[in-house]
């Protein structure tokens, strides 16, 4: 009886050490949870790290020393030469005295420069093997210097960084001007015999190419969203911009597609969800026509081969409503509908083949072509020797494009503008 | 005399469909990428054919001496010197695979969820658990697992079904991987996947007669195979062939790719959850069958002085691999790739044995 009774207290005693974990407890405060990583080329050391990370400082919205302060939480930067990423983080932690942690890291930004000399293979290969970064991270390329990108990131008001970011992302859906591609998505095309890696380009955009001043546009027409980031012309906002895809070949960076071309490429794989298109008015072509477009059903890709020589047959199918129409001429009518529909269809055509000639002209499949072609092999064998990453630039490839319009927005006619004559 | 402990037909199915799918969450899945690139999906359920003809050896020679383990089975028709040596062999098969599988789970722990502590101390502390688990008695491992089966499948499916939108359905191609005939042969050769199976044999007397056994192990066989099959396809619908055949713990990977939206991510909380349920029935499992095994060869009938010894014994088995190349590249490999030699070739030889020999204790005798 007492023989129990004694080795209940002495187990309660034990459970009361261990499960206290005083022994090697870590609070919240002595880590520094990691953000955003830059990585440029080094000047001191082969890799420039730049890590941003919250600094639990201040309690309130006031702005701690040189850290940046948004709603409360307080960030900071700090930037390092090193050999490698883990050395890069471990000189870090002596130096802030806590101790760097990746779980909650939002984006990895990689200098175009490495990405161009084929070094973000060996610096991912760092990375993926180390189970603190999560395969989920989101890999942007960054046109200038990633460092100057992460001291440059803030979020916007009311919100801290990884809301930003994971609002940033959200974009590629709204817009369809870039992809949400993470280092799973990276690391799987990288080795991929399907197809080639894209990622996200990324830029610092401080309004540099916004003009205040010179001749207006006039009746000229632009494509939207053709653009690479950090080049589109616009003044405040936000510091930093995703736009456009760069596009690899292995884990060499070798040409990039523009934010229009991204979305051309999200309609073939079918990720397209929705986006505003402008075209040219086929009647009066120095007008304008804004409309919304969505995916009517997935796209129809097929796949073939005539005595080893690749051919891909690509159907869009889309549908969308009339946003605006600057000429007022009424193509809600049925007979004029068909015209606006052929338009856009010749439109998205156009630039479709455009866009696929250039990732020909690189040899790299980013369409995922490769997907279909695959069905044709029956084994790893003989689909390895065949290489079709290395034989993307020999298919030959025709397009075509469905378009319908569903609806005309809250108008169904447009009435004829009067002017009073003028004497 | 020893006293056996009886449960269920369904807690010994829970228990042996736990012990199978159990190695499937570590490096097998890696593995099997690696050998058979796309068709690992199909070639477990060739595994699983390879398996059944196993199991049809141990039933067909149960059969013949109805009310007996396989051990006593093996006394009856190679004599007591051989049958003890080949009950010996799978006792050293069968805790062999609970140290390395205990290892293969430690190294997977330690690289994703506790890199800073020591793998002697979480080896220790599961072997704490083993020990209690022991002491307590097979009928309540059995019990415990069945009620492990339930969370198990429910979390299963949550996580099958939540990783669903990364499924792309061209990684199954091309559809004959490294060619069929590769497929057939490694099919075969990993057949050993469902080697427990046949443990339904070791413990036979806990359960009601030979035709229970045989109900046991065939619907043990049947829910393994698919589930392991489905875990397979959706593991390779997540990963193509090439990534597949680099990443460590593959399922551990695919669970924390899951992200809905801001809020909903890292839930590879609940696939550890997982994880560790079943490898707390899979380890017991198959040390309590050495017990049951080593006391049947020596007559000893309190198992309890046996269990702290043969626990150390398992700690150092387990504690023998260098590094993680060496434990899947040497102990795992051969074990899973050569158990089907114990599992099911000696219960075949025993057959063919009985037959020409003409013994059996049934009512053909």
């Amino acid at each position: 009886m007492h023989r129990g009774i004694s080795l209940k207290i002495l187990l309660l005693l034990m459970m009361v050490s261990i499960l206290a974990g005083c022994y090697d407890a870590r609070e919240v405060n002595d880590v520094a949870y990691v953000l955003l990583v830059g990585v440029d080329r080094g000047v001191s050391d082969r890799f420039r790290v730049t890590f941003k990370f919250s600094s639990f400082e201040s309690g309130g919205a006031q702005d701690a020393g040189d850290g940046q302060s948004q709603g409360g939480l307080t960030y900071r930067t700090l930037t390092i030469d090193a050999p490698s990423f883990f050395a890069a983080s471990e000189l870090a932690n002596i130096n802030i005295a806590r101790t760097l942690n990746f779980m909650h890291t939002q984006f990895i930004v990689i200098c175009e420069d490495i990405a161009r000399t084929g070094l973000v293979g060996e610096f991912l290969g760092q990375i993926v093997r180390n189970s603190s970064i999560r395969y989920s991270t989101r890999l942007l390329i960054s046109k200038e210097s990633a460092s100057e990108f992460i001291e440059k990131f803030a979020p916007i008001e009311g919100s801290d960084i990884t809301k930003t970011c994971e609002n940033l992302v959200r974009q590629s859906e709204e817009t369809g001007m870039f992809a949400d591609h993470s280092l799973y998505d990276l690391h799987d095309c990288i080795t991929s015999t399907y197809h080639q890696p894209i990622a996200v380009l990324a830029a610092v955009n401080e309004g540099e190419n916004f003009k205040e001043e010179g001749p207006v546009w006039g009746s000229r027409y632009k494509i939207p969203g053709d653009y690479y980031a950090g080049d589109q012309p616009r003044k405040e906002g936000g510091k930093v911009e995703l736009m456009g895809l760069a596009i690899f070949n292995g884990d060499k960076m070798v040409g990039k597609l523009t934010g229009h071309e991204s979305r051309l490429l999200a309609m073939v794989k079918g990720n397209f969800r929705k986006a505003t298109f402008v075209i040219p008015d086929p009647k009066k072509p120095e007008d304008i026509i804004a409309l919304e477009i969505r995916p009517a059903r997935m796209p129809d890709v097929k796949v073939w081969f005539e005595e080893g020589k690749p051919f891909i047959d690509v159907k869009l199918h889309l549908e969308g409503d009339i946003l605006g129409i600057q000429s007022g001429i009424n193509y809600e009518s049925p007979q004029m509908l068909s015209i606006l529909e052929n338009a856009f269809e010749r439109f998205v055509k156009t630039e479709l083949d455009k866009t696929i000639e250039k990732t020909q002209n690189l040899n790299c499949d980013i369409f995922y072509f490769g997907h279909k072609a695959v069905k044709s092999f029956a084994t790893i064998q003989d689909w390895e020797n065949y290489d079709w990453n290395s034989r993307y630039r020999d298919a030959e490839v025709t397009t075509e494009v469905n378009f319908c319009i569903r609806r005309t927005g809250t108008m169904i006619y447009i009435s004829e503008i009067k002017f009073s004559r003028e004497e | 005399m020893l006293r056996e402990d009886k449960f269920e037909s369904r807690e010994a199915v829970a228990m042996l469909v736990i012990t199978c799918m159990a190695k499937v969450f570590f490096t097998d899945a890696n593995i099997i990428a690696r050998r058979v690139g796309t068709t690992g999906w199909y070639m477990v359920l060739i595994s699983a054919g390879v398996a059944a003809v196993g199991f049809s050896f141990v039933y067909t020679l149960l059969k013949r001496f109805p009310g007996k383990n396989i051990m006593e089975v093996y006394d009856a028709v190679f004599g007591r010197y051989i049958g003890s040596m080949l009950s010996f062999l799978l006792a050293a098969v069968l805790l062999s695979s609970a140290a390395i599988n205990l290892r293969e789970y430690i190294e997977v722990v330690k690289i994703y969820v506790f890199p800073k502590t020591q793998p002697s101390f979480l080896i220790s502390s599961f072997v704490i658990v083993v020990v209690v688990l022991s002491y307590i008695g097979f009928e309540n491992i059995a019990r415990y697992s069945k009620l492990a089966a339930y969370v198990l499948f429910i979390g299963f499916t949550i996580l099958f079904l939540l990783a669903s939108y990364l499924f792309e359905f061209y990684r199954l191609y091309p559809l004959l991987g490294y060619g069929l005939r590769n497929t057939l042969f490694q099919g075969f050769l990993r057949s050993s996947i469902y080697g427990e199976i046949t443990l339904a044999a070791v413990f036979a007397k806990s359960l009601n007669g030979t035709y229970e056994v045989k109900k046991v192990g065939y619907t043990s066989l049947v829910i393994a195979a698919v589930l392991i099959s489905l875990s397979q396809l959706g593991f390779i619908l997540i990963f193509t062939y090439p990534f597949a055949q680099e990443i460590v713990a593959p399922f551990y990977t695919a669970a924390s790719l899951i992200h809905f939206g801001t809020f909903f991510h890292r839930i590879e909380a609940l696939f550890l959850f997982i994880w560790n349920i079943s490898i707390l029935v899979e380890v017991p499992v198959l040390f309590y069958m050495v017990l049951l095994i080593y006391s049947h060869l020596f007559g000893i009938s309190d198992r309890r002085p046996i269990i702290l010894p043969f626990a150390i014994i398992l700690m150092t088995i387990s504690l023998i691999p260098e590094n993680i190349v060496e434990l899947t590249g040497v102990y795992i490999k051969y074990l899973r790739e050569y158990s089907w030699i114990v599992f099911y070739m000696f219960p075949a030889a025993a057959l063919l044995v009985a037959v020409l020999r003409k013994k059996r204790e049934d009512k053909y005798a």
